[in-house]
This record gives C-alpha cells, structure tokens and sequence, in this order.
C-alpha cells in the first residue's frame, strides 16, 4: 500500500460517445518502470491523461499518490506527445525547462529554480545548447529539452508519452539508458506503440487497446514476449505494419 | 516640422502614437505567439457595438467601448472552449453580433448623425481629443501592470496550454485575462488606426520583431518601437496628402514587414510572415 502511486479500478473513458478505455485496471509503485503498448488510438495518450486529471472518467477510481490526480501533479513530470507546436515562438531552451520549476502566481523563479534546470539540462545532455532558440532544434534535441522539462521539478513520477519518436535509432539506446538512470530515482511509466526498443529496458509491459492486459515483469527479449503476452496488438514498426503477439482470446 | 508641435492636435498625435504603440507591443506579442490573431480580428469587430452603445446613450463612445469589448472578449473564450472545435464558430458570431448592435444602437437614435463615426471605423489620429488620451494612458498603464504580474503564465499558457494547466497555471483564468487585454488594448488602438485596421497594429509590429529575437521581452520591446516609428510615418503622411491616418500607417507596416523579411533571408521567417498575412 506505501508503496503504491498509482490505482486505477474499473476506469472507464468516453471520448465524443466512444470508449477510449473500458474497465482498466492499473496498480504502479514506487520505483517501477512500466511501459504500456498498444495500437495508435489504443487509448495510451488517453490513459496518461487520466492520470493526470486532465481526462475525468465517466467511471471508476483513479488515485494517484493516494489523492486526486489534479492534487497530485505537483510529484508528476510529463513528457507531451511531439505535435507541431509554434516554432516561430521565441524562447530559449533554458527558459523553456525553467517553465518546468512553475510554483504558483506571484512566485518569481528563484536562484534554485535556475540551478536545477541546468542540473536536468546537464542530466539529458542538452546543457550545451541552452541558449538556442527552441525552434532551432532537431526532433532528438528537442525531445531531450522537454524531458529536462519534464524532470526540473524533480518529480516522484515520470510520464512519457511515445518518448522515442523523432530519435534516431541509434541514439535511442542512449535515451533509455537515460531513462533507467532517471529510474532509480522515480517511478516511470512510458506509453509507445514501439515495442521492439522497450523489452529490454522495462520491469513490466502492459498492452493497452481500450482494454489493459497487464502483464508480470520483462525477462528475456521478444521470443519470451510472445509467449507470455497474447494480447492483440498491430504495431507499426519503421512504416511496415506487422503483426508480433498472437491474437488474445479475450 | 518642429512648429507643428504648438498645434494641440499634432502633440496629442504624438502622444497617441505612442500610446498606442505600448499597447500593441506588448498585448500584440502574445497575439502573434500564442497565434489568436482570429480572435483578436473578432474582439476588434465587436468592439463597434460599444461605440454605437456610447451613441444611444449619448456618452463618449470610447468609454461605453470598454466594457462592452472587455465582455466581447469574455464571450469568444468562453463559447469557444465550451463547444466543440468552436473557436471558429465563436469568432464569426460575436465579430458580426458586436457590429450589428452597433448599426442597432446608432439606428435608435432617430434623426441622430453621429459626428465622427467614420474616424471610429477608419482612425484618425490627427483628431484625438486629450480627454481618449487619458482613457489611453490609464488603459495602457492597466496592460503593463497585467503583463507585469504575469508574465510567466502568459508565457507558459502561449507555449503550451496542456503543459500549463499540469504545472500549476490557471490556465483557463489566465486565457480569459489575456483576452480581456486584447480587449484593452483594441480601445487604445480604436481612435488612431480604426476598428477596421486594428488587427493590423496587433500583428504586424510582432510579426517583424519576432524574425530578430529569440525572447519575449525583446519582441515586446522592439514592436513598440517599430510601433513608434511605424505611427509617426504614417502620422506625417496623413497630416501631408490628407490621408486617412489608418489606412496609411497599416500599408507604412506592411512595406516595414516586407522590407524586414528581404532583410533577414530566413526561410522560415519569411514563409511564416507570409501565411500569417
């Protein structure tokens, strides 16, 4: 129970009349690093929300750090979806990571506040470039950027949001590498429809399509994965749509 | 040039050009980075139907302008976020609502020619008198201390509402509150360059600035002063071949901004400049 940051019960989300996510239970704990995969419009996106409260669900429970979501983001770093955002905007990357040390209105960043964005900066190597302009940014740079947004605040908890999109292949290692250190440190929960860069990295894998299968801890590579977890997932992998985990029964 | 300043009219365009240009360099950056130049065309529109309430009830219209821009403001934000995609939607109804009340509110006075109805829809800013002066300034001065105590969040909700609302922003409360200083700063814009051109002034000062510097304060800063300068050209111009003094600080903006982007041969710069014309 102390250790748990996560419960979902029977949690159930209608988007514009349609289920996203059907009767899902999810239980994470301190320390864990959990990736939830799935099909794009699987639900993942709509899962991460969730736990940050900003999705209500027509039903079910969901706590985080044994409160509301909404009272609980303070403990929780996010790393958005990449979408197109303004890349005219002027801002530096520095400034961008310190809108991640935010307090409340009328608090003015702090000497603190500045050391521990060059501290994240440092931690996901970006600290180089922070006084680029963030539209100057390749996807891998500034995918690192947001994740030092992410972390600034020190979060118990991680969210990461299809976190290797925009990496390239052979530098996503080094990203999870990454992640795992930043794991000893805080609880990860990272959501992609890439299962093939997650096996070897996770404790756990659940497989969300509106329904969660959540299954026990990782061992071994992708052989043993299709073996202990049929769940019907489609995943696109480089552009070519195949089939890896059997169809489930359910 | 210099005797011209003993004429009161020539000072208060002075004046009113820079008035005007602190208003659009600071609500007029955020316009253009958080891209609701949309919305504040709508707002800008629906301003007229406070300067046709000033007209029924025989008051000044600038001052009748306020609060009914200010809930025009309040209006789009609020339709816009409860329906779904709409923003649009919210736009286009409040835009042509404000205007037809104002039609309404001026028909109701029967037999009533308003005087300078035409400077209202057009600007003019060689006939300002000093009493909109200091509705100006005072507006001007409400804009500054906004932005000064919130400048963070303006920043933060502009970059990333999503991010905002989870760090801790009010981020819904802060949206409306920079709508009520676009609504602000279209009063102190109405009397120099029109309700018609107002847009112009929000966009265009940032739009060129933003090509120069990677920070918000610089952007504000060197709008206003792009505003300054931009106003007193077009001001000379007015006053010289009796020009409409919006129309002529609107095209004094527009060769500033393709001067600007043939200056700086940024690719992205300029096809951004260009979709946002």
């Amino acid at each position: 129970m102390s250790g748990e940051i996560i419960r979902l019960r029977d949690v159930w989300v209608y988007l514009g009349g349609i289920p996203v996510l059907e009767g899902v239970d999810l239980s994470v704990s301190r320390g864990d690093f959990l990736a939830v995969i799935g099909p794009n419009g699987g639900g993942k996106t709509t899962l991460l929300k969730v736990i940050l409260g900003l999705l209500e669900p027509r039903g079910g429970e969901v706590r985080v750090f044994g409160k509301k979501p909404c009272e609980s983001r303070g403990l929780i770093g996010y790393l958005p979806q990449q979408r197109s955002f303004n890349p005219s905007f002027p801002i530096s990357v520095f400034d961008v990571v310190l809108m991640g040390r935010y307090r409340g209105l009328f608090k003015k960043y702090s000497g603190e506040d500045r050391e521990a964005v060059i501290e994240s900066l440092e931690a996901v190597g970006m600290l180089s470039l922070r006084d680029r302009e963030i539209g100057s940014l390749s996807g891998g740079e500034l995918q690192r950027v947001f994740l030092a947004r992410a972390i600034v605040r020190d979060p118990d908890l991680l969210l990461l949001d299809e976190p290797m999109s925009g990496i390239d292949p052979d530098l996503q290692r080094s990203f999870y590498e990454l992640l795992q250190e930043l794991n000893k440190r805080m609880a990860i929960v990272l959501v992609t429809h890439d299962i093939a860069a997650v096996s070897t990295y996770v404790d756990t894998i659940a497989c969300l399509n509106r329904r969660l299968f959540y299954h026990g801890p990782t061992e071994g590579g992708l052989g043993r994965l299709e073996d202990a977890y049929k769940c019907p997932i489609e995943i696109l992998a480089h552009g070519t749509p195949h089939r890896v985990l059997r169809e489930h029964d359910q | 040039m210099m005797e011209l300043l003993h004429y009161e009219f020539m000072r208060n365009a002075l004046i009113a050009a820079i008035l005007v240009s602190i208003a659009c360099g600071i609500v007029g950056t955020y316009v253009v980075i958080k891209r609701i130049v949309s919305i504040s065309g709508g707002i800008s529109h629906a301003a007229f139907g406070g300067v046709g309430l000033g007209y029924l009830l025989a008051v000044n219209p600038i001052l009748t302008a306020i609060p009914f821009t200010i809930l025009s403001a309040l209006a789009i934000g609020i339709i816009s976020k409860r329906t779904r995609g709409g923003e649009d939607s919210a736009i286009g109804i409040i835009w042509a609502g404000g205007m037809a009340l104002g039609i309404l509110f001026i028909d109701l006075r029967r037999g009533y020619t308003p005087p300078d109805l035409f400077s209202y829809l057009f600007g003019s800013i060689l006939a300002v008198p000093t009493t909109d002066l200091v509705v100006m300034l005072a507006l001007d001065a409400a804009i500054i201390a906004t932005v000064a105590l919130f400048e963070r969040e303006f920043t933060a909700i502009s970059f990333d509402e999503e991010f905002s609302t989870i760090i801790g922003v009010p981020t819904r409360r802060l949206y409306l509150l920079l709508l009520t200083l676009i609504a602000l700063s279209v009063v102190v814009l109405i009397r120099v360059v029109g309700i018609i051109l107002i847009i112009a002034l929000l966009t265009i000062p940032a739009t060129i600035s933003i090509q120069y510097t990677d920070h918000i304060r610089r952007v504000i800063f060197f709008s206003t002063l792009i505003g300054i300068i931009t106003t007193i050209i077009g001001l000379c111009l007015s006053y010289i071949f009796d020009l409409a003094s919006g129309a002529s600080i609107v095209i004094v903006l527009i060769t500033a901004l393709i001067v600007s982007t043939l200056l700086k041969p940024d690719p992205r710069a300029t096809t951004r400049t260009i979709l946002r014309l």
